[in-house]
């Protein structure tokens, strides 16, 4: 779940390429089989292992004839091996017990190296049956104040970066809260809006060649329109009948489902980027070095929220929104058109989503999983700051996108997604309405 | 089209190891949402730490396979505790965000590169089953079954297992539902609030059907990794759970044996549309482009995502439910 | 009205009518219970003794508090402050509904509560307390929980006929009329072996020749020795039936008396006067409130949280409005949203 933003280490790729490969596998596998069950024709004990240099040239590519020894506990060579053309590498053993892994460090092309020099070995005990898999973070080596523990001006720019990202989630859980609020409806298809936005704004920028603006706004305006159809053609009929709200609640499930895949199968699973803005040299503001597009991201989040407060808040279908939220019957009966509401809810909520992952896959790159992978974080934002309030699911979001960016000072960053929800679930242990809700509605 | 072939598969995947995982995880998924209302949209989460907790016992801790069995169980019912005591007393969604978020949590900690030594990374556990195969009664390099629809040693012995087991804990499930213990969560499944002013503590019951519903999906997690000799997190990943929600729903939810059906049904359908594609491709009636590289996987994801939403929205009782049952949920 | 009296009813005469009044042998008492939601205070009750034995009406406008109330005394609603007596033992600020209900306090709900996907016999039987079959282990042999399920059949089904309902035993309690699943409710309430029962407008919504047999039953109850308060709109069913009269305006109790001096009390007239105008309780007309056909409510049925809403709507205190309607979205459908 590293796709979450801006990553500052090397293992942003290495992570994608895996999963890519682990899903191509999976969907490719085809047939019966449950994914990735097919199993490996090579040794029956020894070591196995893939070099890969998640920072080269178009991405992660694979490091060929690096030389790794294998030497028993009494120190002789029991093997060695060169990794192929795949970087993978395989050592067999005869027993079973505690060896010790070696990289040879001079054996590395010139652009990749061990990203931490200082360990080229492991030692590891190989147990009846298993090949152990054995993993050498490659990429650069520590830069420069790595050594120091704490780095003010690391702790800032991830503080930066995560109201960045925090501003992002908030923006695109608005549509799940207004969806949520007036119809009480936890759409677990949300995050396909957000990866449809960013899609389609590809689509018109890269396949025909728009300027990334002009794409993104037609963009919104599919995906505002897609998610008004979801309504139309979906939800309202289903509420019309009385379908209950778990029956709703699933149906969003297989809706997710079948839009993801429908996704890959359009999209393909290599995550891409816009044509536009892509490399930008980041700009110094104090200690924190920002790209322009981060900034942007930034000041477009907050122009967005800032509106959409002020529609909430001023203007006629901002006031029926929230009529129909506090109270639907209420509502109706004082001659709001209740369904039209929804259906401009999940319109504006569509258009939102797909802002976000527009911004979003600028920030990183577009991939039809995205938008799954960003609904944990915005549901753990919506829940943090209370389900129902405005200004909570904006505070939450922030707290969630800065918890997410921090935690990766302690943490490795594969698993600061994984941070945020454990921080979610104790937070629901102590404070189950979220931070801004009020107590009484839990009983 | 070679529709022996077809029918051969569809057959083979109806009695697959992978049907009857389907079934126990999806028993205990009816446990949880069947009787007792209960979302769990994470059921592959307590599959995944069960099987770890199996594979990790065994190779890290040279565990014999037995002890393995139940450090896998446990490690399932801390799962149910963990989930369930912050979301229990809360509206359902809020256990239904907290399962996905932490079947995701588990399979991300499991891949992940910091924990490589000790569960595998993205490549898993292998080789701990070993010590269930001792008492594989069957030839491993002989095939069983009748007609063409055979299947080798190792795998009749899994299926076998597996059914067997799948049975055992439908008949399980059906000993408690028909008892006043069952009847309490078919209550709160109804109305927790009135179970609650009849004294009845729905909390605590939910939290048994959450463990109960848990065990069952770590089971199906435990026979699914010893069944592939392997354990990898990639396997347990959140569409298995929404594949075993559409088992259970074609089944008919609530219903007793409407968890082996719907496996059943499932995998033969799924293993149907598969084989038809593959063959319509082969034949040149699809065009090849249609079904290239990862397009020909996710199609089925398509169809079983469209499928439950049909299902749904169409006959939420399964096949084999009650329509007029079902009419009377008014939520 | 009553020919079987139990013997501890007493008579209520030379029982002071004012707010608060202390009662000789109370089964409930309150005292300085405060509820809040935001800046409004939906109950502030001083105190309030229940006597034992006694039918007691709670009424009031619309707004007023009542089912707050009846949620904070049953533990579905937690007071911000306030003590609770029952049965002469304080009761824990913050407690279960079950721990009340396993107490001897039972509840009926404005929206009634049956279990719609459960046949009745089934609703009837599930209310009795402390059965063996419960629990997790045992529930898997039967030896172990038969007997007392029979017994306990024994009993529903009698409970059933007395309630004139045996004949719907095994349908599923999902197709009853509303009005019969008032009555399943109070009967399945029975099955616990209350003392206190507490019924949110049992009447509501039940047509004319249901409501007769539904009140000669609670009459019946109070003559068994439970005692009972209901919060009700219609002034005849309180007259009929009620010993006491409490009412609430505004979160607090303004008057307590027996039915004649309360609907002679000034105060309680401007109460309902100085509401809004859409009070439903008259004393002149006949006062009935019909909602839907046959008590199936159409929408959402008002409660009285939400008329709290509505009146904190019109404040445009939008936030705590807000919060209603979560607070409202759990106790009503929550369970399983």
């Amino acid at each position: 779940m590293n796709t979450m933003t801006a990553d500052r280490g090397a293992s942003k790729w290495s992570w994608r390429h895996r999963l890519l490969l682990l899903l191509l596998l999976t969907v490719t596998l085809g047939s019966l089989q449950i994914p990735a069950m097919a199993q490996d024709e090579g040794p029956e004990l020894g070591f196995q292992g893939t070099f890969t240099n998640p920072e080269g040239e178009d991405g992660p590519t694979p490091v060929e004839g690096v030389r790794v020894e294998v030497t028993d506990a009494d120190g002789a060579v029991v093997g060695e091996a060169v990794s192929d053309a795949e970087g993978a590498w395989t050592v067999e053993v005869t027993d079973t017990g505690e060896y010790t892994v070696t990289v040879d460090v001079e054996s590395f092309p010139d652009d990749a190296s061990l990203r931490n020099p200082d360990e080229p070995s492991r030692t590891l005990t190989v147990n009846p049956g298993q090949v152990r898999p054995v993993l050498f973070p490659i990429g650069e080596g520590p830069g420069p104040g790595a050594d120091s523990g704490f780095d003010l001006r690391l702790v800032l720019q991830l503080f930066v970066e995560g109201i960045k990202l925090g501003l992002l989630i908030a923006m695109m859980a608005i549509g799940l809260s207004l969806v949520f609020g007036t119809t009480q409806l936890v759409n677990f298809a949300h995050g396909e809006l957000i990866s449809i936005g960013a899609v389609i704004a590809y689509f018109f920028n890269v396949t025909i060649g728009m300027h990334l603006i002009l794409a993104a706004i037609l963009a919104i305006i599919a995906t505002a329109g897609a998610s008004a159809l979801m309504d139309l053609g979906i939800f309202r009929p289903l509420r019309k009948r009385g379908v209950g709200l778990i029956a709703q609640l699933v149906i969003t499930i297989g809706l997710s489902l079948f839009l993801r895949y429908g996704l890959l199968y359009v999209f393909r699973g290599d995550p891409r980027s816009y044509g536009n803005y892509n490399i930008q040299r980041g700009i110094e503001i104090g200690p924190i070095v920002l790209p322009p597009k981060d900034i942007w991201s930034v000041l477009i989040s907050i122009i967005v929220l800032v509106g959409v407060g002020l529609v909430l808040q001023r203007t006629k279908i901002g006031r029926a929104m929230r009529a129909v939220s506090d109270n639907r019957d209420l509502a109706e009966s004082s001659g709001i058109d209740v369904q039209r509401v929804i259906l401009i809810v999940w319109a504006v909520g569509g258009g939102l989503a797909a802002f976000g992952g527009i911004l979003w896959g600028l920030g990183e790159s577009v991939s039809w999983i995205m938008g799954f992978r960003l609904l944990l974080p915005i549901f753990a934002g919506v829940i943090l700051g209370g389900i129902g309030t405005a200004y909570g699911a904006l505070v939450g979001s922030l707290v969630v996108g800065v918890f997410i960016q921090m935690s990766t000072l302690v943490i490795p960053s594969e698993l600061k997604n994984a941070a945020a929800m454990v921080a979610l679930i104790l937070i629901l242990v102590v404070r189950p309405q979220g931070i801004l809700g009020r107590s009484e509605r839990v009983g | 089209m070679d529709w022996e072939v077809i029918f051969r598969n569809a057959i083979l995947a109806g009695i697959s190891r992978e049907a009857a995982v389907y079934a126990i995880a999806a028993v205990g998924l009816n446990v949880h949402f069947g009787y007792t209302g209960l979302l769990n949209f994470g059921q592959v989460g307590f599959m995944s730490i069960s099987a770890y907790g199996v594979g990790i016992s065994i190779t890290q801790y040279g565990a014999p396979v037995w002890l393995a069995f139940i450090i896998g169980l446990l490690a399932a019912v801390f799962l149910a505790l963990l989930l369930g005591v912050p979301t229990l007393r809360l509206r359902a969604d809020y256990l239904a965000i907290v399962t996905i978020a932490a079947s995701e949590i588990i399979r991300l900690t499991f891949r992940s590169v910091a924990l490589t030594d000790w569960s595998g990374g993205s490549n898993g556990i292998n080789g701990f089953a070993d010590g269930f195969y001792v008492w594989n009664p069957f030839d491993p390099s002989v095939a069983y079954g009748f007609g063409s629809v055979k299947v080798f040693g190792n795998q009749a012995y899994i299926i076998i297992v597996g059914w067997t087991l799948a049975v055992l804990v439908t008949l399980l499930v059906w000993l408690l539902m028909r008892s006043p213990w069952g009847r309490v969560l078919k209550s709160i499944r109804e109305d927790e609030d009135a179970a609650r002013a009849l004294g009845k503590n729905a909390y605590w019951y939910k939290m048994q059907s959450l463990i109960l519903g848990g065990v069952l999906g770590g089971l199906a997690g435990i026979v699914l990794s010893v069944g592939q000799s392997t354990v990898q997190p990639d396997v347990y990943s959140p569409p298995v759970t929404f594949f075993i929600w559409t088992a259970l729903i074609l089944g008919g939810v609530g219903r007793i044996w409407s968890p082996i059906f719907g496996a059943v049904a499932f995998w033969m359908i799924l293993s149907l549309a598969n084989n038809v594609l593959d063959q319509a491709t082969q034949a040149g009636i699809v065009p090849a482009a249609v079904t290239a590289g990862v397009r020909g996987g996710s199609i089925r994801f398509m169809i079983v995502g469209l499928g439950l939403m049909l299902l749904m929205a169409f006959r939420p009782q399964g096949v084999f439910g009650d329509r007029n049952e079902m009419m009377l949920a008014d939520r | 009205m009553t020919t079987t009296d139990h013997p501890g009813r007493i008579p209520t005469d030379g029982i002071e009518a004012v707010p608060g009044s202390s009662k000789p042998d109370p089964i409930l008492e309150v005292d300085t219970m405060v509820r809040q939601f935001g800046g409004l205070r939906a109950v502030d009750v001083e105190h309030l003794e229940i006597q034992r034995h006694w039918i007691t009406a709670l009424i009031g406008p619309n707004g007023a508090g009542k089912t707050t109330f009846f949620n904070l005394l049953t533990g579905f609603d937690t007071p911000n402050e306030g003590a609770v007596e029952f049965n002469g033992e304080a009761m824990p600020r913050r407690i279960s509904p079950n721990k009340l209900a396993r107490q001897g306090m039972v509840r009926t709900f404005q929206l009634t509560k049956s279990l719609t996907r459960l046949p009745v016999i089934e609703n009837m039987k599930l209310g009795v307390k402390e059965q063996r079959g419960e629990r997790f282990l045992p529930a898997l042999i039967k030896p172990l929980w038969n007997e007392q399920e029979e017994s306990i059949e024994e009993r529903a089904d009698k409970l059933l006929v007395r309630f004139k309902m045996d004949h719907m035993r095994d349908e599923f309690a999902g197709t009853l009329s509303g009005g019969q699943r008032k009555l399943l409710e109070m009967a399945r309430s029975l099955m616990t072996d209350p003392e206190l029962v507490m019924l949110d407008e049992p009447t509501a919504g039940v047509n004319p020749a249901l409501t007769q047999s539904l009140l000669q039953h609670v009459t019946g109850l109070r003559d068994e020795g439970m005692t009972i308060i209901f919060v009700e709109h219609d002034m005849d069913v309180v007259h009929e039936i009620a010993d006491w009269v409490v009412v609430m305006a505004e979160g607090k109790i303004i008057a307590e008396g027996t039915p004649d001096a309360i609907s002679k009390n000034e105060a309680v007239v401007d109460a309902y006067l100085g509401s809004h105008h859409d009070s439903d309780l008259t004393f002149d007309d006949e006062g009935d409130v019909i909602r839907g056909d046959e008590g199936q409510p159409v929408h959402d049925e008002p409660d009285v949280v939400h008329d709290d809403e509505r009146e904190v709507a019109h404040d445009d205190e939008r936030d705590v409005a807000h919060d209603h309607r979560a607070d409202d979205a759990h106790n009503e459908d929550g369970a399983t949203t």
